[in-house]
């Protein structure tokens, strides 16, 4: 068993899915290799990787490399996690949007600054998954990097790999929504599905109990409607509970942060909805993070017990269980659409529920979503093909056509202004930008 | 079983003694409301502008943060053997309070 974390200097999350890997119950031995491009980050996750192996006790083995080329022989499992160029362009991702109107929350999955964070990223991931196609072209490939969708896509076009985009979104909200309906989450069922942070809970039910009056009665609270008011509108006025909360999914749709009263209003509520979210904050909350890892390092190396070892929820190494060891789990995978979610195009990313065994990730097939929700993934789908069209035929103008189509900025923009952003954004990012996108 | 919580709230408090956490905490004057349903108690830890802190059973209901959970949950989170995202996850640990700040308290873990 080898499994290779590509971006295994993202300090936490790599310790996550290493303290996940580590207790599969029945994968006793193996070799985790790390690379990463920085050769200060990739040392503090081997260190806590070979500081997790020795508090689990199994005969695990770690390396860490920046050459991916040297150690890609032989996975069985790749597991991707690269940021590019983040630190350097999180703040015009949301500033210059900013200009224009446009004022995003989050900004590394949709918009603006998801359109720009998949142009510096998705050309490393395509030269990875080269790579892998190359030299272990059998190796089950799990995403996590974002914009999820998009880049999922990438690989799912552009190689043979079979791959699976990753999110958490879906297994959050049902706890949730368990919560919300004040029912035991064992007894809960649901269908769920759509396209990353942007799927539906078309169903919610216990007993053949319709859950969603008992989520509504809940909403009225006004703690508990402030706790996510633009899901519980969407909720309201669509009929569905969507996959991410309220700063991040008003960043899909057209309707919450297109006028600054109405902004102000659910920023006011919830300030979690307040622009500029993760620009401000994720910096600095990386910089913690590391320093955090360091200091919990240096107390497990002096005895102190710091290091978790319990599973995450996380959902990738629960497929590599199901498909090692042939032991079957259902997890929420983005894979291809082929007519899987009837509704929505053929050949998209989709999210949806998945059996895994030993064949692999197989998609369960789900239906029609209602046509007002389908319609709302439609408008990201057309989107994604875009922003994929322009990486693999080096296509300028369809990435600026994904720019005119995105709900949030066409709402706010006209298109010329959307074409003056691009370029703007694209003068200011140059630097980490494939060179088709500085071609003007 | 219900865990004696007293020893474990202790524990968080005594890390505010340690010079690296007052000084990470020095100018965040906040109230943290602890809820345990399960015993019917409720205590409050008061960070001082200092960065030290102090505890003490009362209720506080404009408290900044408010953590609700079981006793056990959270000695088992302090025990190292529950994940504390796992628990929030999973509703046993419940957290309100602004954002920004609640991820300064994850040092207290």
């Amino acid at each position: 068993m080898k499994v290779a974390l590509i971006g295994a200097g993202s300090g936490q999350f790599a310790q996550t899915v290493i303290t996940d890997i580590l207790a599969i119950e029945g994968l006793d031995a193996g070799t985790i290799v790390l690379v990463d491009l920085d050769p200060e980050r990739l040392e503090l996750t081997h260190e806590v990787a070979e500081q997790l192996i020795e508090l689990v006790g199994k005969p695990w083995m770690v390396q860490a490399t920046t050459d991916r080329r040297s150690v890609l022989p032989g996975c069985d499992y790749v597991i991707n996690m690269i940021e590019v160029g983040g630190l350097a362009n999180v703040e015009y991702d949301y500033t210059i949007p900013l200009k224009y109107g446009v004022d995003q929350c989050i900004a590394d999955t949709s918009g603006p600054g998801g359109l720009f964070k998949y142009l510096r990223t998705a050309p490393s991931w395509l030269a990875i998954c080269r790579d892998i196609e190359e030299l272990c072209p059998r190796a089950l490939v799990i995403n996590y990097t974002n914009p999820l969708s998009a880049m999922t896509l990438t690989a799912l076009r552009a190689t043979s790999l079979q791959v699976v985009g990753l999110c958490h979104s879906i297994v959050l909200t049902s706890y949730e929504l368990a919560d919300y309906a004040d029912v035991p989450y064992e007894r809960m069922r649901f269908r769920c599905a759509g396209i990353n942070h942007l799927s539906w809970f078309v169903t919610l039910e216990m007993d053949g109990e319709d859950l969603y009056p008992r989520v509504r009665r809940a909403a009225e609270d006004p703690a508990i409607y402030e706790r996510d008011p633009v899901r519980f509108d969407l909720l309201r006025q669509f009929g569905a509970y969507a996959t991410e909360s309220s700063g991040h999914v008003s960043e899909y749709v057209p309707y919450f942060r297109k006028r600054k009263a109405v902004l102000e209003h659910y920023t006011r509520l919830n300030p979690d909805c307040e622009g500029g979210a993760r620009a401000r904050r994720w910096p600095r909350e990386r910089t913690e993070h590391d320093e955090r890892l360091r200091s919990d390092l240096a107390r497990e190396r002096s005895g102190e017990r710091v290091f978790y070892l319990e599973r995450s929820l996380e959902h990738g190494s629960y497929i590599i269980e199901g498909h090692a060891l042939n032991r079957p789990q259902v997890i929420y995978g983005n894979v291809c659409n082929t007519g899987l979610i009837e509704n929505l195009p053929q050949d998209s990313c989709v999210e949806l529920a998945c059996l895994v065994d030993q064949n692999g990730v197989q998609p369960a097939h789900f239906g029609r979503l209602p046509t007002h929700l389908a319609a709302l993934d439609s408008a990201h789908i057309m989107i994604h093909d875009l922003m994929v069209q322009a990486l693999l035929n080096e296509d300028r103008e369809a990435a600026v056509h994904a720019l005119m189509l995105d709900p949030l900025t066409a709402a706010v923009c006209t298109p010329a202004e959307i074409r003056q952003m691009f370029d703007e954004m694209a003068a200011t990012q140059r630097d980490y930008l494939p060179h088709f996108i500085n071609l003007k | 079983m219900m865990a004696d919580i007293v020893p474990y709230l202790e524990r968080v408090r005594a890390r505010f003694e340690q010079p690296e956490m007052r000084a990470a905490f020095q100018g965040f004057a906040k109230t943290l409301q602890f809820v345990f349903p399960d015993l019917q108690r409720n205590f409050t830890l008061t960070i001082a502008e200092d960065g030290s802190a102090t505890l003490a059973e009362q209720t506080l209901p404009q408290a900044d943060f408010k953590v609700t959970t079981s006793s056990d949950t959270l000695a088992g989170i302090l025990d190292r053997k529950v994940n504390p995202t796992n628990a929030f996850i999973t509703r046993k640990l419940k957290v309100s309070g602004k954002m920004d700040d609640l991820l300064k308290l994850q040092k207290l873990l």
